[in-house]
């Protein structure tokens, strides 16, 4: 249901392209920059795990939505770990599920909100709490 | 230009460009530094190449199925002109005291030649407008056209674009890049270097494109990048770019824990740090020669 708050046990997914990627001595990616984050007024772009059925379908429905090159990415956050972020920089952080029903639809879609785009601060500090993944 | 130095130039773009062998790129380095020793400090010159194939200085063309190219500080190329579709990268280079020590892709253009000497007329050219000759009408050939090689040089070297035959080209940012790199190959540690190239093909190769890295101030991030680890010889740090184009390396002393540094130019930037279990949160600015960070902050790009 749109405006749902998703249970702070679950997980968010992101398609994370070279441009937000990190990686180390070995060219191996290990993490995400604050430019993962896809902000607007409404919130930060993301996709609800669970919702979808699991990780490899977060990522099938990713490849509907976009174009997923080889260097490509999945990054993962726990909806605790936002909450407890947001809570140190004084934000009520709240992952809320967001049907998108366009061409194409993405039921899937969630919105981290409480969080501007100004805040680089704090989105320095969520893009600490992604776990990237190649896409399955 | 001599012949022996552009050839050493095309070696050194053709090692940068297409081996994997970090190695194999040093010794080109080592290579032009021991041989080159007639050009002047500053010398910008230009160099083109052609793919997928083509062979060196020659100043006649083969009846029909050749032509040259030959411009003052470019290569001789000899290549077949039956309508193929290649792809010219134009570099301009700088070289001092005769070794290279830095190359910029101009542009990069998939294209097909036509020979028009002892022709004339008007070629469209679908890629950058009309070139124009005299005498009669040329089309754009088909595989099949033979046309007469004649006398040839650039002027009689018409490059006509085919949008049905010609693909848009990636623009080679991660040459490009590999090249700069190569070329400040002597002030790294070989663990520096390797791990360099690596990160480079890895954020850089599938890069979409346009790309916010070909530009001055992109490259003027890079050599920050380089210039901070020649320096400070920090242990290697996890390497990302900004939207802005800006070069990023970054350390991780402790998991939920970062230093970054973001060079907006060859002499320093802006860096941030943050450890989410101990609270800590803080940036400022930077200078590599006067680099000295906050504690504990100083202490992680060593870790």
């Amino acid at each position: 249901m749109k405006g749902e708050r998703i249970a702070s046990t679950d997980n968010l997914a992101l398609h994370c392209q070279p441009t937000s990627i990190k990686v180390d001595a070995a060219g191996t990616p290990n993490g995400v920059t604050a430019d993962a984050f896809r902000v607007d007024e409404d919130g930060i772009s993301t996709n609800w795990v669970e919702f979808s059925g699991g990780f490899a379908q977060v990522c099938a429905l990713f490849t509907t939505l976009r174009t997923v090159r080889k260097s490509h990415m999945v990054g993962l956050l726990a909806i605790n770990e936002v909450e407890d972020v947001g809570r140190g920089y004084n934000k009520d952080l709240q992952a809320l599920h967001d049907p998108i029903e366009d061409t194409p639809p993405n039921p899937g879609h969630a919105l981290i909100v409480g969080a501007k785009p100004s805040d680089e601060a704090l989105l320095r500090a969520l893009a600490l709490l992604v776990n990237v993944q190649n896409f399955a | 230009m001599s012949v022996r130095q552009t050839r050493l130039e095309e070696a050194i773009l053709e090692r940068a460009l297409y081996s994997d062998a970090a190695a194999a790129i040093g010794a080109t380095i080592g290579l032009l530094d021991q041989t080159q020793q007639d050009a002047r400090m500053g010398l910008t010159t230009e160099y083109r190449r052609l793919e997928p194939s083509y062979q060196r200085h020659s100043t006649t063309a083969p009846q029909g199925h050749a032509a040259t190219i030959n411009a003052a500080s470019a290569f001789d190329v000899v290549m077949p002109f039956n309508g193929a579709v290649y792809t010219v990268f134009n570099y301009s280079m700088l070289t001092l005291n005769g070794s290279v020590v830095d190359a910029s892709l101009v542009n990069a253009q998939r294209c097909s030649f036509i020979n028009v000497a002892g022709a004339g007329g008007t070629a469209q050219s679908a890629a950058s407008a009309t070139l124009s000759f005299t005498g009669p009408n040329i089309t754009f050939p088909s595989s099949s056209t033979t046309i007469p090689a004649g006398v040839c040089n650039e002027q009689s070297l018409v490059m006509v674009g085919d949008p049905t035959t010609s693909p848009r080209v990636p623009s080679p940012i991660l040459s490009k890049y590999l090249l700069l790199l190569a070329a400040r190959r002597a002030v790294l540690s070989e663990t520096q270097f390797a791990s360099l190239a690596r990160q480079l093909r890895a954020l850089l190769s599938d890069l979409e494109e346009p790309s916010t890295l070909d530009n001055a101030r992109s490259v003027g991030s890079f050599r920050g990048l380089v210039k901070f680890l020649s320096e400070r010889r920090p242990s290697h740090p996890s390497l990302s770019i900004s939207k802005h184009g800006q070069f990023v390396a970054s350390w991780s002393p402790k998991r939920r824990a970062e230093l970054s540094l973001s060079f907006a130019d060859a002499e320093g930037g802006s860096w941030y740090a943050l450890s989410l279990d101990d609270q800590l949160n803080d940036e400022g600015t930077f200078l590599t020669s006067t680099f000295n960070m906050p504690a504990p902050f100083g202490s992680w790009i060593m870790q």
